[in-house]
């Protein structure tokens, strides 16, 4: 993936996805279900796998979809539908839109500055790199995650079944 | 390639659809569904810009990020099982006045 000018199809297919993405996370907010909330994350999970996998890295695409969409969204759908009938009026008040609206505007402008600062370079994004990095240089992160991993589930059950 | 402003402009207008969800919603599951597009923006934008560095780091990041997502999600799920199961609702203002009571 160069850092050429883009194509007619790399902009229909970012405008196609950051659309999805964006709708898809307006209707978490408005759905009145909790169930087509939780859908509705799974396709902002795609559209996100998507936009990277398109753009960056094919295979974090696929990680994302495995392990975001798979497992977590997997288990908010399941949870979402056994807690079917708990729904609470949501509360719609201005202080939000204006915390949602500053929001925007503040990470908007530093983001923008961040990018403008630094000349864009190249990575190579490839299997090979990113295992050997992992191995040699992130090997005890990976083992507390491991750990935290393997803790949460002992945790999950033990929670689930306290009476 | 696609400028990497136009992903910044994206991750943000998806921060702030999330930061409207957390501050207006009374519901603890959207609420998490909430802080869940929050990540995604988050993961959007880490990635974009670290491609755009040139630091592939931001794989890694981004990987050990969703593996933490998926961790909390299922502990704070089962707390809400657990809350719900007890005070049978899940109306979080209701939750804090329960609370007090108790």
């Amino acid at each position: 993936m160069s850092l050429s000018t883009p194509t007619v199809l790399e902009y229909t297919l970012f405008i196609i996805l950051s659309t999805l993405s964006i709708a898809s996370s307006i209707f978490i907010i408005r759905a009145k279900e909790l169930v087509y909330a939780a859908i509705s994350l799974g396709i902002l999970g795609l559209s996100i796998a998507s936009l990277i996998a398109v753009f960056f890295s094919p295979l974090y695409g696929v990680l994302h979809v495995i392990i975001y969409v798979g497992a977590t969204v997997t288990f908010i759908v399941v949870v979402g539908v056994m807690l079917r009938g708990a729904e609470v009026p949501r509360a719609s008040n201005w202080k939000a839109l204006l915390a949602s609206v500053l929001s925007f505007l503040f990470l908007t402008g530093l983001l923008i500055t961040i990018a403008s600062k630094v000349p864009p370079q190249q990575s190579s994004l490839d299997l090979v790199n990113i295992t050997s990095t992992i191995l040699r240089d992130y090997y005890f992160p990976v083992i507390i995650l491991i750990i935290a991993l393997a803790a949460t589930l002992i945790e999950a059950i033990t929670i689930a079944r306290r009476d | 390639m696609i400028p990497v402003i136009s992903f910044a402009i994206i991750a943000s207008a998806l921060f702030s659809i999330g930061i409207y969800g957390l501050a207006s919603s009374r519901n603890i599951v959207r609420i998490l569904l909430s802080s869940e597009v929050i990540l995604n923006s988050a993961i959007l934008f880490v990635f974009s810009l670290g491609y755009y560095l040139g630091i592939y780091n931001a794989f890694l990041i981004a990987l050990f990020g969703i593996s933490m997502a998926l961790a909390e999600v299922v502990v704070a799920f089962s707390i809400l099982f657990l809350v719900f199961r007890k005070y049978g609702r899940i109306d979080e203002e209701k939750l804090t006045k329960g609370a007090e009571k108790q």
